[in-house]
């Protein structure tokens, strides 16, 4: 066997052991993603058992819109806590015998004639309706979408 | 100059055949290797030694004497294992262990009939290496097909635990890669001194 020949047989001798061994890399890393998708997909149907995913909509009173959609919460939270937890902790209010009363959101307050408040969308109706209780109070559904507003306008909605 | 650069048994070859007693004394020597080694290992599992020597054995002195060795050195280590002990898995692995006592027998007679003169130590290496890695591969697939079909019932699943979760076979192969290029020629050129008779020894120092 001349030495030219040598060298590609030799070359060829490596690249095909190269190839075996990153082809049973690839198989060993493709198995580990399918078994670490299977667990994510598992684990997310473990916490739909024990949440709600809720859509959250905050309207300031210059009219930017924040959506929070999607927002995974633990069954029985009230839309204050949901708020919350949408919003990384960015949400103050007063406390009373009648509920919280949100006076800021995001940082931006309620001062003057502005104040924050809060609406549920009625699917069938197909229109926002205007929060009956304190934000403490509501208990979140599944798939609700809740809106707050910045307004001085009592009659305004999202 | 072939791959297998100084036997007894090649037929070629002006050396005095060893006697039958030092013959089976080395090959014996070697089983001993295997499982000495292959306890050592232990704590590295699919990184051993043995297969190495055996596929040594197979190219140094034919199938049989490599087959020997693997057998002996999986009755040994195979029942004495603190890992467990199954007949029919020992009965797999050692059936399947003279894969590299073959492959070193082909290696052998492909090295007696062609020219291999031209190769490098380097490129001798990449050849053992690569068969190695080959023989691996098909050690893996056949003992994996078999467990897979005795604890699962099942050849695929067996298959599919060779790399997951954890990459045994990807080890096994890239370890014996490793070793069947630095190990066998090592080995090859001790076996040509042992392999020596001792009056040759004796007269060419005497000289």
């Amino acid at each position: 066997m001349s030495t030219g020949r040598n060298v590609w047989f030799i070359t060829s001798l490596v690249a095909v052991s190269a190839l075996v061994l990153t082809s049973a890399l690839s198989f060993h890393y493709y198995a580990q993603y399918v078994a670490a998708e299977k667990r994510y997909t598992d684990t997310l149907s473990s916490l739909n058992d024990v949440s709600y995913k809720v859509n959250i909509l905050v309207k300031y009173s210059n009219g930017t819109k924040s959506w929070y959609n999607q927002t995974i919460i633990p069954i029985g939270w009230s839309l204050f806590n949901a708020t919350s937890k949408a919003t990384g902790g960015k949400v103050e209010g007063s406390w009373s015998s009648f509920g919280v009363f949100v006076t800021s959101i995001n940082g931006v307050k309620g001062v003057g004639p502005d104040y924050w408040l809060w609406f549920t969308w009625d699917a069938s109706k197909k229109e926002w309706v205007s929060g009956p209780t304190g934000a403490d109070s509501h208990i979140m559904k599944q798939g609700e979408t809740v809106a707050w507003l910045l307004t001085a306008d009592w009659t305004a909605t999202p | 100059m072939k791959l297998v650069q100084q036997s007894s048994t090649e037929r070629d070859t002006n050396a005095k055949p060893i006697s039958t007693a030092r013959r089976t004394a080395l090959i014996a020597s070697l089983a001993a290797l295997c499982i000495g080694t292959n306890y050592a290992m232990l704590p590295l599992p699919n990184v051993k030694l043995m297969d190495a020597i055996v596929f040594t054995t197979g190219l140094f002195f034919g199938v049989v004497p490599g087959s020997a060795v693997a057998a002996i050195a999986w009755l040994v280590y195979g029942t004495l294992n603190p890992l467990g002990f199954s007949l029919p898995i020992l009965l797999t692995v050692i059936v399947s262990e003279t894969v590299y006592a073959g492959a070193g027998h082909l290696v052998r007679r492909t090295s007696a009939r062609s020219d291999m003169s031209s190769f490098t130590s380097l490129e001798r290496s990449i050849i053992f290496g690569a068969v190695g890695l080959f023989t691996t591969l098909a050690y893996d697939l056949i003992t994996n097909a078999v467990s897979g079909l005795l604890a699962y019932n099942s050849v695929w699943l067996g298959l599919l635990t060779m790399n997951v979760p954890i990459p045994l076979g990807i080890i096994h192969e890239a370890s014996n890669f490793v070793f069947f290029a630095t190990i066998t020629p090592v080995l090859l050129r001790l076996l040509a001194k042992g392999a020596v008779p001792i009056e040759m020894v004796t007269r060419v120092k005497t000289k």
